[in-house]
């Protein structure tokens, strides 16, 4: 099939369209000079001074409107995403209709609102007010830059939603891997609202073009940015404006003994979110501890979560593994299992054939991220407080963790979590649906793009 | 008193045998599974023993990870490899023990001579690389140092020391020998060759080494250099050392192996033939390209794991799975690389960024 993976503001003329295979799925991508750049920019600046005289409500409600037709299977911009995203992502054709449910599910009028009030004070936007002694005006940025990375659907849309929430202008260099589903959104939203789509810029070039890059990121007040630390640091250097990047993370689990009485559940839900998106995400668990003394041990746990992951990969299929990603899994057993027969307190857990899932258990307590592609870690601990110590060395990369703990433990665990560098903390099963009120990298999402001016009187 | 069934290996080596590889492979793998404990528990995970397989690829591959928690020798060894670990280091290293170093060393000269002395030459051996005093526990250094000693000429000496490579002392070896009648061979690491001729491209030096010259390299460049393209590099030690491309034999080999693979030029040259480049493998080997996923053989020409059946491995396992990356070509294989560790796809961490990091 063949799919525009671009979106541009009406008025751009004469731009050469190219198409580029990405799997089965061929995309059609414009030529981008420097010039056509340009003028795609002045277009979104231009658009962007109208915008910003509407209301954020207004917005929102468009918006929570165009994610609502997304939940709709027969909706021409779903439907499209739902045959192509399998091709671009790799990722199977359950997993992709599950994946968008699951993102339309959260982005709705009243967290678009939760969203809005996180601001302090909305009358900011549109006159000076008075913040504590002073009066205070805020400013949303003209033109955001978003540079996404990873092949995750919907990856970058907190930003995008907070840029459009805010009467800000985006332009999106999509990613390599997943260039489609910012395109088809960006049209989905000028079709609810053409004057929103106007603002709305979504492009893919190969990283790294400094001709293109330099006009993306100069012309912008605010350069978001997804990637590896390679990435992420090599952009640090070219961008003069605010800069939030969001490098790869590491999630992991904690699974209180008490908790252990309704073990089942627990597993159901941690094998659950170690499945989704194949464990690609920066959600995504590479391991739970898991603490001792309740129902079962450590490594009975383990035994009954691969029950669990054989059944999430009926109903949420694994996609295809590359040469190299097969080979990465495989070494990675190769090592566990060795240490099994080694006699060490190892045991491996795995799907009956290919390289389905991995369910390793491993007495030794140091936090060891995964290879990824469903493979998972259990390992046991005492204390479920043990681990504050455990994930010193991972501080620069911890994001989310997931808890299953008695509410009376809560407190205190998720004060060692915090101290620790862990930015959420969430049940677990709802690892991978964070709110968009979440301080993603420990940053507040909206408020990180404002500036603000002070008048003292 | 030597066990029956290593003598007969050693013949098959030698070629003074009329065993079948097929038949013997069997057997060695009888032989393994009855003295090597590891391996047996190794088998018996899989469901295999000597009496459930007919065919001797149905012998179930060690992983080489294996090589780091397990011991997986059939008799105590008389020497004992470790592998070199990573440039990141911190790595835990595997260890290969040798009972009968002496298939170690047959399978090394034969192939050694098939492949880079077709022609019976005794060139001087200037060797870029540790000698075995420094790295005793290096089947490389080992396997030079074997090399030299069979069929070394007079003046074949180390050029990395303790302290380095000795350019000085290589560049008044290569001026010495540019000036006389007789071949050389220049044998080493890839990235002590990048090493040296990155100083040549520097200094602006070349030589013309004299005709039948030639050239062994060896192993990935380990963050140690820059890394450059088997073409880039085969077109520098041309424009370097004067040596032509067919004479510049690539090695693959690996701690977890007694045997290893040479590129097919040299030999084919000197028979006058003319193929495509490859790595060849010796009669006592055979090698298939597996999908990593489910284990079976991969289609021809696609890109598939490496997995190794080597007579030479009597002593401990026969059957190694790599985590090298190849595909099958003319009657070999060619290497796509060690499995880097396959990039990010989505936002997660990976082992591999971490690793790329330290």
């Amino acid at each position: 099939m063949k799919v525009a993976a671009y979106h541009l503001p009406s008025q751009v003329s004469g731009c050469e369209v190219e198409t580029r295979a990405l799997g089965t799925v061929t995309l059609e991508v414009p030529r981008i000079t420097p010039t056509l750049l340009t003028e795609v920019i002045g277009h979104l600046q231009r658009a962007r001074e109208r915008l910003r005289k509407r209301k954020g409500q207004e917005i929102a409600e468009i918006l929570a409107e165009v994610f609502r037709r997304w939940q709709d299977r027969t909706d021409p911009f779903r439907q499209d995403a739902e045959a192509a995203l399998p091709a671009t992502t790799r990722f199977s054709p359950g997993m992709v209709a599950h994946g968008l449910d699951l993102l339309c599910e959260g982005y709705t009028a009243d967290a678009f609102d939760e969203l809005l009030q996180g601001i302090g004070d909305e009358e900011a936007l549109e006159g000076f007010v008075h913040l504590g002694s002073q009066l205070s005006r805020a400013y949303g940025p003209a033109l955001i830059t978003h540079v996404l990375a990873g092949n995750i659907p919907g990856i970058g849309l907190p930003g995008l939603i907070a840029a459009t929430l805010l009467g800000s202008a985006s332009l999106i260099k999509t990613a390599s891997a997943e260039p489609l589903f910012p395109a088809l959104w960006a049209a989905s939203v000028a079709r609810e609202d053409p004057e929103i789509g106007e603002c709305l810029a979504v492009l893919w070039w190969s990283g790294g073009r400094a001709d293109l890059e330099a006009v993306a990121f100069d012309r912008a007040e605010v350069v978001i940015a997804y990637g590896s630390e390679q990435t992420i640091h090599e952009l640090q250097g070219r961008i003069r404006c605010r800069f939030l990047d969001h490098g790869h993370r590491v999630s992991f689990g904690l699974i209180g003994r008490e908790a252990l009485a309704r073990a089942e559940g627990v597993a159901d839900r941690a094998a659950y979110d170690a499945s989704l998106f194949d464990q690609q995400g920066c959600l995504s668990p590479h391991l739970f501890y898991v603490e001792e003394g309740g129902r079962m041990s450590p490594r009975e746990f383990a035994e009954l979560m691969g029950a669990a992951m054989a059944r999430w990969a009926e109903q949420l299929p694994p996609g295809l593994l590359t040469v190299e990603e097969a080979a990465t899994v495989r070494r990675f057993r190769a090592g566990y299992e060795a240490q099994e027969l080694a006699g060490k307190e190892v045991a491996l857990f795995t799907s009956p054939r290919g390289l389905d899932w991995t369910l390793i258990y491993d007495a030794d307590p140091t936090f060891i991220p995964s290879c990824l592609h469903r493979t998972v870690l259990i390992k046991p601990v005492a204390d479920l407080l043990e681990v504050g110590g455990l994930l010193r060395p991972w501080r620069p990369y911890l994001q989310a963790a997931g808890v299953a703990v008695i509410p009376e433990r809560i407190g205190m665990l998720a004060g060692t979590l915090g101290h620790a560098g862990v930015n959420r903390i969430c049940p677990i099963g709802r690892m991978q649906a964070p709110p968009l009120t979440w301080h993603q990298e420990g940053r507040p999402l909206f408020r990180d793009l404002l500036r603000w001016t002070d008048l003292e009187v | 008193m030597r066990e029956p069934l290593v003598e007969r290996v050693l013949r098959f080596i030698r070629g003074t045998t009329d065993e079948t590889f097929e038949g013997l492979a069997l057997e060695v793998f009888g032989f393994q599974y009855q003295r090597n404990p590891a391996y047996r528990r190794f088998c018996g995970q899989r469901g295999v023993t000597p009496d459930t397989i007919v065919r001797w690829d149905d012998i179930p591959p060690v992983p080489t990870a294996a090589f780091k928690f397990l011991d997986l020798t059939c008799a105590p060894p008389e020497h004992v490899f470790l592998t070199s670990g990573t440039s990141q280091g911190g790595e835990r290293r595997g260890q290969h023990g040798f009972p009968w170093l002496e298939l170690y060393d047959t399978s090394l000269l034969k192939n050694f001579t098939a492949h880079l002395l077709p022609d019976g030459l005794r060139p001087r051996m200037l060797i870029l690389a540790p000698p075995p005093d420094l790295h005793p526990a290096s089947s490389l250094s080992h396997m030079l140092e074997g090399v030299r000693k069979a069929h070394g000429g007079e003046g074949s000496v180390y050029f990395v020391g303790e302290t380095g490579m000795n350019l000085a002392g290589l560049l008044d070896s290569l001026r010495e020998v540019e000036s006389q009648q007789d071949a050389i061979c220049l044998l080493g690491t890839s990235f002590a060759f990048v090493h040296f001729l990155d100083v040549c491209l520097l200094e602006g030096w070349t030589f013309q080494l004299p005709e039948g010259s030639r050239l062994m390299d060896t192993g990935g460049f380990k963050g140690r250099s820059r890394e450059l393209s088997r073409e880039e590099l085969l077109r520098l030690y041309g424009k370097t050392l004067g040596i032509p491309e067919a004479l510049c034999i690539n090695e693959y080999g690996m701690t977890e192996m007694g045997s290893q693979f040479y590129d097919n030029t040299l030999r084919d040259r000197f028979l006058g033939r003319s193929r495509v480049r490859f790595k060849e493998v010796p009669p006592w080997v055979r090698t298939r390209i597996l999908d990593p996923t489910t284990l079976e053989e991969i289609p021809e020409g696609q890109v598939g794991l490496l997995t190794h059946y080597d007579l030479a491995n009597c002593g401990s396992v026969l059957a190694i799975e790599t985590e090298d990356l190849g595909y099958r070509v003319a009657e070999g294989f060619e290497v796509v690389g060690r499995a880097p560790g396959a990039e990010a796809r989505g936002c997660s961490l990976t082992v591999e960024e971490l690793e790329r990091r330290r």
